[in-house]
Order: C-alpha cells, then sequence, then structure tokens
C-alpha cells in the first residue's frame, strides 16, 4: 500500500541545515499537507522524498520500502511542479505518455490511461496542443494529468498553485480536493497558503527553519496551537498575541495586558495557577472578539474592556476593527451595521473561554494541560 | 519624440540614412568589386584607361570560373575544405554538446574548475599552439593528410561552442529535467529527448559558428599540408593561383567568391539564431 | 541510524556521469591545447629546429628576441595594430549600432548588408582588398585619383606606413559587425522608460547618449572590446595575405612572425617564443574580462 514514512530527515548544505530530524508518516490514502514559511525546508523536503536530492541523514519509507538508495523513477512517484515543467516540444498527449513509454508500457495501456486521466481532468480537447497554447489553468490540470497516468504511490504536489490567479486558485483547490476523493490515493502537498492547507489537508505538517512545529489535523492547529509561531500562522487574519501578566485578584486569575485586564475562567484556571506574577503571551483570535455597541453588553459582564479604534476596515459581511493596546494592535469583529469609525472607544468582549496563555520564553509553547505536539520533551 | 515637421523629419531622415549608406557602401564595395573582377575578361580588367568601378556588357566573360574548375585543383580543394569543415564541426558540437550538458546540469567536484578552464582555453589564440602542434601532428603520422585538420580543428572549435552552448543550456527550467528524472529518464535520456530539442537554436548557432571558423582557417592549412591536391580551399587559393609573379586576378576573386558562398549561404538561411548567438555571448 | 546499503554507491553514480560527459572535452582540451601549450613553452626554452630536437638554453630565446630590433618592430607592430583597431572599430561600432537601432524602414536589411564583412571568411575577403590595394590596378587609387584627391598612386602596401593603415582597415572592415551587432543588441535592451525620463527632464540627444546610453553599456563595451583585443592581436590572416609581414617587418604581427621564423626559418624554439610573448597580454586581457563579467552591471 501507499505508505509513506518519513524518519529523522536531515538535510545540510555546507553549514545551514535545511532540514532538521523530520519525522511524519502520511497514511495511506492521506491528503498530508507540508506548509511553513519561504526558507522552512518544505521544498526541500518534497526533493528528498522524490529523491531529486540525497538525504544528508534520515530514512524515507515508501509503501514498506526503504527508498534512500533509489532513483525517483524507482521510487513510484508522480510529482507536480509549481512551474507546471510540461515539456514544451511535445504536445499534451506525448507529455502525459513520456512517463509510461519510458517505463515499457504497451501503446494501448498508455493510451488508455491518458484517455481516463483527461476524462477526470476535463482535458480531452486539448491533447493535440502545445504547451504554449495553453492557459496556466489548463497547464495544470496536464502536469497533474502526466502524474496521475503513472498511478503511483505517492503523489508529490510541490506548490502547484501558486502561479495561479486568485480565482483559478480557489476553483482548482476545490478540483484537487475532489480528484483526491475520486483517486484515493496518498497525497503530499507543499505550499506557503494556510488557507489551502487548511481546506484540503487530512494532516498538517507545519514547518519552521527545517524543524517541524506541529503535526495534526487542521482544526487542531488551529484551536491547540503548540506555540505561538503555529497560533500566528494558522487562522486569517492571525490570532492576536499581547504580552500580560497573571495576576490575582479576590481569589481569581487575572490576565492583565496593556489594554485590559480581565479573569480567567474558574473552569480554565487550574493549569495557570503555578504562573501567578508571571509574565506571559496572551493569546485570543479575532473572531473572539467582538465590538458591540455600549448598551449590547450584558450588565457587569466582567469580559470586556472599552479600547480605542485604530482603524475600521468594511469587509461585508462583517467589520474587521484594529485596536489599541498600548503599543500593541488587537484585532477585533463586529457586526457591518455597528456604528463606529477611528478614534472611537468601543466596548469589547472577550471570550475568555478561547483564550490561550503561551510562554514568554522561546519558543513560547502554550501552557495547559492539553498539548500534543512533537515538540513536548 | 516625434517629429510632426516634415522639415525636420526630411533632416532627421539624411542624418541617419546617409550615414547608415556609408557604412552599408563600405561594407559591401570590397565584395561587389571582387564579383566585377571575377566576371571581367582579363583586357578589360588590366585596361587603366577603363573605369574599374563598372563593365561594360561587351567586357564579361566566364572564362575566369571556368578556368577555376578546369585548370586548378579547384573542385578538389573544395570537396577537401567540405569534408574537414563538416566533420570536424560534427566531432565538436557532439564534444561540446556533452561538456556543455555535463558542466551546467550535473553538479560534480570540479565543474567550477573546468568551466573555468573552458573559457580560458576559449580565450587561447590558436596562433599561439600551431608549432608545437606540428610535433603532436608528426608524432600521430598525420602530416600532409586532412585527418590532421580533422583532428587539430576542435582545439579551437570545443572551448567555444561548450560556451555557448551552456549560456543555452541554462535557460532551460531545471524543473522540466527533473520531471524527466522521474519520468524515468537517465543523465544520457534527457540529454537527447529533453535537452537538445530545446537548445536547438544554441546548436544551430554554435554550429554555424564552428562551421564557418573551420572553413575559414588559414594557419593550420598551412602548417600542416603541402601536397596541393590535399589543400584546403583557402590554401589553394592563396597559394595556387599565382604562379610566379603573375596573379590571376580574375580566377583569384572568382575563387574567392565561391569560397565564401557556403558560408554566406548558411548564415542567410539562419540569419537570426546567428545574432542571436553573436550576442548571447556578450549579454549572458 | 546506521548506514544505508547502496545508498552512498548510488549517487555517486549519479555525479560520476557528470565526469563521463565532460570527458571527450577534458580530453580535447588536454591533449590538444595543454600538452601543446607546455610543449610550447618548453620549446622556446631550447634551441629546436624543425627536424631536430635542441638543446635546452634557458631563456636565451627570449634575451635573443627583446634584443632583436626585428622582433621589437613586430612588438610594436602589434600593439599599433591593436590600438588603432579596436578604437576604430570600437566608436565606429557604437555609431553604426546607434544608426541602426534608430527606427528605420528596412532595417533587416541594413543589418545583413552590414553583417557581410563578418560573414564572409576573411581569408576570402583578404584576397579581395589585396586585389584593391594593388599597386598598378588598384581601385581606390583609381577613385582617388578621378576625384582629384590625389597626384599619385598611394603605395598601400609597399610603404610601410600605409601598409600599417591597410591591415587596419582591412580588420576594421571586418571586425566592425562584431561590434556593431552586439552594442546593438545591449541598446535595445536599454529600458526605453529611461530615455522618456530623460526627454521629460530636458536632455538632449547628446546629453541621454553620454549619461545614459554609454554608461549603461559599459559592461557590454568592455566585454566586446576584450574579446575583439584578443581575437586581433592574435590575428594571422589578414597580415599573411597582404603582406607577409613587410615591408621591412613593419606589419609583422607576433603571430606571422612566429610563423615565419618558427616554419619558414625552420628555428622552432624562436618561433614559440615569439608566440609565447602574447600569453602576457592575454592574461591580463583575461583577468579583466573575469572581473568585469563577474561584476557585471545589469540594466536595474
Amino acid at each position: 500500500m501507499a505508505r509513506l514514512v518519513v524518519e529523522n530527515l536531515t538535510k545540510r548544505f555546507g553549514s545551514s541545515t535545511a532540514v532538521d530530524r523530520l519525522s511524519f508518516v502520511a497514511e495511506d490514502r492521506e491528503f498530508l499537507v507540508l506548509i511553513g514559511p519561504s526558507g522552512c525546508g518544505k521544498s526541500t523536503t518534497l526533493n528528498l522524498i522524490a529523491g531529486l536530492d540525497e538525504a544528508s541523514a534520515g530514512r524515507i519509507y515508501i509503501g514498506e520500502r526503504l527508498v534512500n538508495h533509489l532513483h525517483p523513477k524507482d521510487r513510484d512517484i508522480a510529482m507536480v511542479f509549481q512551474n507546471y515543467a510540461l515539456y514544451p516540444h511535445m504536445n499534451v498527449y506525448a507529455n502525459m505518455a513520456f512517463g509510461l513509454s519510458m517505463r515499457g508500457y504497451s501503446k494501448t495501456e498508455i493510451d488508455g490511461r491518458i484517455h481516463e486521466a483527461a476524462e477526470i481532468l476535463g482535458i480531452g480537447d486539448l491533447l493535440l496542443r502545445k504547451p504554449k497554447a495553453l492557459s496556466g489553468g489548463q497547464r495544470q490540470r496536464v502536469a497533474v494529468g502526466r502524474a496521475i497516468v503513472r498511478k503511483p504511490a505517492v503523489f508529490l504536489f510541490d506548490e502547484p498553485l501558486s502561479n495561479l490567479d486568485a480565482k483559478l486558485r480557489v476553483q482548482m483547490r476545490a478540483e484537487l480536493s475532489k480528484l483526491h476523493q475520486r483517486l484515493n490515493t496518498t497525497i503530499v502537498y507543499v505550499t506557503h497558503d494556510q488557507v489551502e492547507a487548511m481546506t484540503m489537508a487530512t494532516r498538517i505538517v507545519l514547518l519552521k527553519n527545517g524543524v517541524s512545529q506541529q503535526i495534526g489535523r487542521p482544526l487542531e492547529l488551529y484551536s491547540r496551537p503548540v506555540n505561538t509561531f503555529t497560533a500566528g500562522f494558522i487562522g486569517t487574519p492571525p490570532m492576536n498575541l499581547v504580552p500580560a501578566r497573571i495576576e490575582e485578584q479576590d481569589g481569581r486569575l487575572m490576565v492583565a495586558a496593556g489594554c485590559f485586564r480581565l479573569p480567567i475562567p474558574d473552569n480554565l484556571s487550574a493549569p495557570y495557577e503555578k504562573l501567578k506574577d508571571g509574565e506571559v503571551i496572551f493569546g485570543l483570535r479575532p473572531e473572539h472578539l467582538r465590538g458591540v455597541r455600549e448598551d449590547a453588553l450584558p450588565a457587569g459582564d466582567a469580559s470586556a474592556a472599552h479600547l480605542e479604534v485604530d482603524l475600521v476596515e468594511m469587509l461585508g459581511s462583517h467589520l474587521q476593527l484594529t485596536l489599541k493596546c498600548g503599543a500593541d494592535r488587537l484585532i477585533a469583529l463586529a457586526d457591518p451595521v455597528l456604528p463606529v469609525k477611528a478614534g472611537d472607544w468601543l466596548p469589547v468582549a472577550f471570550d475568555m473561554n478561547a483564550m490561550h496563555l503561551f510562554a514568554k520564553e522561546a519558543p513560547h509553547r502554550r501552557i495547559g494541560a492539553h498539548v500534543d505536539s512533537p515538540m513536548e520533551p | 519624440m516625434t517629429d510632426r515637421h516634415p522639415a525636420a523629419a526630411a533632416r532627421r531622415a539624411l542624418g541617419i540614412y546617409a550615414p547608415l549608406l556609408v557604412f552599408v557602401a563600405f561594407a559591401l564595395f570590397p565584395v561587389y568589386h571582387m564579383f566585377l573582377t571575377s566576371v571581367k575578361t582579363d583586357r578589360a580588367l588590366y585596361n587603366l584607361s577603363l573605369n574599374p568601378l563598372m563593365v561594360s556588357l561587351g567586357a564579361l566573360t566566364a572564362e575566369h570560373y571556368r578556368l577555376l574548375f578546369t585548370d586548378t585543383l579547384f573542385s578538389t580543394w573544395l570537396m577537401n575544405s567540405l569534408l574537414v569543415s563538416l566533420s570536424s564541426t560534427a566531432i565538436s558540437m557532439v564534444i561540446s554538446i556533452l561538456a556543455a550538458y555535463g558542466l551546467t546540469r550535473i553538479r560534480f567536484r570540479g565543474a567550477d574548475a573546468f568551466g573555468i578552464a573552458i573559457f580560458i582555453t576559449y580565450l587561447v589564440p590558436y596562433s599561439l599552439l600551431f608549432l608545437p602542434l606540428t610535433r603532436v601532428v608528426s608524432w600521430l603520422n598525420l602530416s600532409d593528410s586532412l585527418w590532421a585538420l580533422v583532428v587539430t580543428y576542435p582545439t579551437f572549435l570545443v572551448p567555444f561552442s561548450t560556451w555557448l552552448l551552456m549560456g543555452y543550456m541554462k535557460t532551460i527550467p531545471e524543473e522540466i529535467e527533473k520531471s524527466a528524472m522521474i519520468d524515468g529518464c537517465n543523465r544520457l535520456q534527457i540529454l537527447t529527448r529533453i535537452i537538445i530539442p530545446l537548445a536547438v537554436p544554441g546548436i544551430v548557432c554554435a554550429t554555424l559558428f564552428a562551421f564557418s571558423l573551420a572553413w575559414n582557417d588559414l594557419l593550420y592549412s598551412l602548417v600542416f599540408i603541402s601536397p596541393t591536391e590535399k589543400k584546403t580551399l583557402t590554401v589553394g587559393v592563396l597559394t595556387e593561383l599565382i604562379r610566379g609573379d603573375v596573379y590571376f586576378w580574375g580566377s583569384l576573386m572568382g575563387g574567392a567568391l565561391i569560397g565564401s558562398v557556403p558560408v554566406v549561404v548558411f548564415y542567410a538561411m539562419f540569419m537570426d539564431y546567428y545574432v542571436s548567438g553573436m550576442t548571447a555571448g556578450a549579454i549572458k | 541510524m546506521g548506514a544505508i546499503p547502496g545508498f552512498k554507491a548510488a549517487w555517486h553514480r549519479h555525479n560520476a556521469s557528470g565526469y563521463a560527459f565532460i570527458l571527450p572535452a577534458l580530453l580535447v582540451i588536454l591533449g590538444l591545447v595543454a600538452y601543446p601549450f607546455v610543449m610550447a613553452i618548453y620549446l622556446s626554452l631550447t634551441d629546436a629546429w624543425v627536424g631536430s630536437e635542441g638543446n635546452f638554453i634557458g631563456f636565451q630565446n627570449y634575451s635573443d628576441l627583446v634584443q632583436n630590433d626585428i622582433f621589437q618592430q613586430t612588438l610594436k607592430n602589434s600593439l599599433l595594430f591593436t590600438f588603432f583597431s579596436v578604437t576604430a572599430k570600437t566608436v565606429l561600432g557604437m555609431a553604426l549600432a546607434l544608426l541602426l537601432n534608430a527606427k528605420i524602414r528596412f532595417q533587416r536589411i541594413f543589418r545583413g548588408a552590414i553583417l557581410l564583412p563578418w560573414v564572409i571568411p576573411d581569408t576570402m575577403s583578404t584576397l579581395g582588398w589585396l586585389w584593391m590595394f594593388d599597386p598598378t590596378f588598384s581601385v581606390l587609387n583609381w577613385v582617388l585619383t578621378h576625384a582629384g584627391l590625389i597626384q599619385t598612386n598611394v603605395s598601400w602596401l609597399s610603404n610601410p606606413y600605409w601598409a600599417m593603415f591597410s591591415i587596419i582597415t582591412v580588420n576594421v572592415w571586418r571586425g566592425l559587425p562584431f561590434f556593431a551587432i552586439t552594442l546593438l543588441a545591449g541598446l535595445v535592451s536599454v529600458p526605453q522608460e529611461l530615455y522618456k525620463a530623460a526627454h521629460i527632464d530636458g536632455a538632449g540627444a547628446m546629453r541621454c547618449f553620454f549619461r545614459i546610453t554609454l554608461p549603461l553599456l559599459k559592461p557590454l563595451l568592455l566585454i566586446v572590446i576584450l574579446f575583439s583585443t584578443i581575437s586581433t592581436i592574435s590575428d594571422f590572416n589578414i597580415v599573411y595575405i597582404l603582406t607577409r609581414g613587410g615591408p621591412m617587418n613593419m606589419t609583422h604581427l607576433l603571430a606571422t612572425l612566429s610563423f615565419q621564423m618558427g616554419l619558414s626559418g625552420g628555428r622552432l624554439g624562436l618561433g614559440a617564443a615569439v608566440s609565447l610573448f602574447m600569453f602576457p597580454v592575454l592574461c591580463i586581457v583575461v583577468y579583466f574580462q573575469l572581473k568585469t563579467i563577474r561584476g557585471g552591471a545589469t540594466y536595474d
């Protein structure tokens, strides 16, 4: 079957380490996304899996075979590149047939597979065209088709949608997801776009400087980020992160930041007892801060603060407010009809049940009971 | 900057076309003169009172050309040049294509050093090497044989072609090769099925240059070959159409023109590749 | 995490193919360039003659040459010839490139015509010039006389000073297209917006040329000049066909002198020494060229 196992994979270029002891598993039929900022090592990892580059250390298993010493063509993989990498001097049919004919498949077999893939991708009437006569989206489909006909154990995608315009990207995302369901294969997908990761992945591997930060399902990374990097990378607009102190007031634990002082809900406070009088980083996603009207605040609600509005952006379905918080800024959402403008002081309701606290010292791990990440000691 | 005033436009045109035409006249006159000489009768040619810039219909003749083919070994020299140029070009191109691909794509120790060595070799003029090469040629027992040329021409054909081809191959996106590797090609297959088809302009260009360099060689042919029937066109025309003090100008010019035809024809056919190749060397 | 079987071996196989690809070229360079070059150096340190091995005599050839006035003359000739030729080609080439770059009709035809001297093998075209310089029948003399510009015929090839002028003219005629076409390509790649901005700032044509065009073309110019210097200084064909180095050795270049001494004269060692004098000059040229290319400016 087509399970991909990566064990302590390391790649060094001279004195710098691009990939550092990376380990993860892509189960059979998973859609695993490798994501991270530029330079995090995701493309390097993909190249190592494909066999286009040689690992400095570590092992790679495809199916149950160790493939480290195998040539790319023997690893049973297919790859779709960011720039499509179609052979410009061959037409679409020849492009798709190339890998198969190199492997000695019969003409009928090749023809059958090509038409099958063309039907899935809707490129049947493009077969005789050359790449330069195709649009970006069509070229991308041909590149995917070239991979499909190979029926590999693992599909590798290297930022395939980066060169497409926004609208096409949305469309292709949906198509790729549907394709995954239809083909039922293992996919390893590299991207820097967290929307792609969130929408398409069964699991995500988040990388920073060659080190994996968190591996898990999209929702896990979203709601239980293991450190501030993950918290700030996944989700848009990004999670609000401000420095704060934990204080005690009347027997309750409080979070005190530059612009507010709010109580921690009792049912959550247990793990934070030991942080009393300590400094932390407080995290709360924008959708958990709501700008409201004065009279809409429940009386005596202790989870609200009055903050000065710096910027109001109308997004149609809601307002996005940038609020001043000492030297920092908080992002909150509000109803589109809320009468507010820059400079106003606005009550903001904090849903403290969704709060996160992170350590002040690097690597800013999340403090709390339910942390499950490869970074835990 | 558009000139809407007709007088200004006319002045500008004059300022550009006039000097341009002077340059063109400078460039073309010698060729015109050569041609005229080759079709003028000896009587008209050596008559000082006649205008050498023109020819009257009565003084036209094909005699000089006829003489070339009947009284001299011109056709033999032509064949020799063709043979030597074509084979040395072919050999050099194979060597260069392999080397260019190896240097641009395959990362191995010493690749950079070798690339620089190629560049430096290109700069070593061949008029520096001909003396020791006489020794090499006689050791290989190739003196007075056309093979001496076929063996020594790569000396100056390979470095230049390799360098030119490297520039072209670098423009082919690496991802296409990665794709081919995953598709199952080994290095040689990548070269023949992917790289070469995509590098055709560069290959055409390098072949053109190589062929004309080989065709134009005088020094090595002079040095390595003496028997008349083995001479290449360049040497033959220069040495055999001058008997003692007598220059057979009509035939000389005719021979020189015919000797230019193959090269000029090739360039006319591939003019655009040629220009891009000329400039590629300097710009890339 | 132990050793992975076949791992290193497989990758070395990949890289080994690199060596295989460059092997033929390597053989050519080692056998036909490096080896003869070393041999040339060795020969120059002996008193070898054609057909005899000769004895090692150290730098005697070189000291003999330096004191030899024919050699001194040759050096002077080489420097003069190269300097004037390359300068003329640069200036005229730049002018021609500017002309060709203007929006003119028939640009392709002009370009094709201009290219002809470069395309024709110079062993053939120089014969045409030989006839044009003929002492008795020179068409140039005829034209000049009939235009009233001269009284007596110019001895194009038998007067030492005119002979130098003649070989420079032929070299320029042959080499001009290379400069023109290459510089033209450089001109084309200068972003037009720069000229528009300058025009708005009130700059005229001269200003535009000296302040914008020339600085941007400098790297290209340097490269072209250096390439040309190398081939000009080592030229053989033009001098050999027109003058054989005469009259009175006033047009000998290093290549033709080396040929005459080494082969016609039979003194291999001495001939080798002559041709090797080219090398220090070329090294300096190569050094500057590599520096220029490495630190090349772009049109950013």
